[in-house]
């Protein structure tokens, strides 16, 4: 004996005798017997008749209780309000996908634009650095040039200084020399006259040449 | 019962149980597939395929001369 249900307990649970005849598929089986006008199993028709004989007419037809259509009905039209919502959501989050993406694109060419400036801005700084450190280095150029020059000049200055005391040392000598000849030859001059005055000599008036010759003993 | 509604233009064909019965033994099991995959496109609720089947597997079962 089977164990599933029997058709009697099938009926029994539907409360109806015939009420597994509301039964869409079951309508749609007795179409399939019927033929739906080739004559079905029973009138010759072949195994592929019924897709010719079961028209979508039949199937509307098949109203059981009007809801197996009617949740077909339903069904279609959740379906096609879930596929507009989802339209409708895939739209405003395309959207939002959008404009987020062009936000972000914006902030990435606002961040590079500013990296640029940034990075010119030291690049700028950089340089008045470098300028800086070359000025400097040619004021230091030019002050040890300039201490060598006023050291130069100075060195000058004393070699000129040390030379002109020397020549003013030895025009000094020379005038103390000087000064001492004159006084012996004013001294010599002195005695001259000193002698002269005490003890006279002849002084020819004018000089003459000796009557005797040279060698002459008179 | 079949109800029949009146929006649509060719009528329905009622179905009668004991020519039913007694037709549905004869039915091949590859038309049966064929009915099913009909049925799915159709929008036929699964539940109401199975329940079909079931009913339908208990009459052939139930047939003296079928099985």
């Amino acid at each position: 004996m089977s164990e599933s249900l029997s058709a009697g307990d099938i009926l029994a649970l539907n409360g109806n005798d015939n009420a597994w005849t509301n039964n869409p598929f079951i309508y749609l089986v007795w179409l399939a017997i019927l033929g739906g006008g080739n004559g079905g199993w029973f009138g010759g028709g072949n195994n592929n008749a019924t897709r010719d004989l079961i028209t979508s007419t039949d199937l509307q037809n098949a109203i059981v209780s009007g809801n197996n259509m009617q949740d077909i009905f339903r069904n279609f039209g959740e379906l096609t309000a879930n596929l507009d919502g989802f339209e409708r959501d895939a739209t405003a989050n395309w959207n939002n996908i959008r404009y987020d993406n062009l936000v972000n694109t914006n902030g990435v060419i606002n961040q590079l634009v500013e990296n640029r400036f940034a990075q010119q801005t030291a690049n700028c700084q950089l340089n008045r650095n470098i300028d800086s450190v070359k000025a400097e280095a040619y004021q230091n150029t030019c002050a040890i040039t300039d201490a060598i020059r006023c050291e130069g000049q100075a060195t000058r200055a004393l070699i000129e200084a040390n030379t002109i005391q020397d020549l003013r040392d030895r025009l000094e000598e020379k005038d103390r020399q000087l000064l001492k000849s004159d006084f012996q030859i004013s001294q010599v001059d002195q005695n001259a006259t000193l002698i002269n005055a005490l003890r006279p000599t002849p002084q020819p008036a004018f000089i003459v040449s000796t009557p005797y010759g040279y060698g002459s003993a008179y | 019962m079949i109800y029949y509604n009146p929006s649509f233009q060719s009528q329905p064909q009622p179905i009668d149980p004991n020519q039913f019965r007694m037709m549905v033994s004869s039915l091949p099991d590859n038309m049966i597939n064929q009915l099913i995959m009909q049925a799915q496109l159709a929008g036929i609720k699964q539940s109401d395929i199975q329940n079909g089947l079931s009913i339908i597997n208990q009459f052939r079962n139930q047939t003296p001369y079928g099985g």
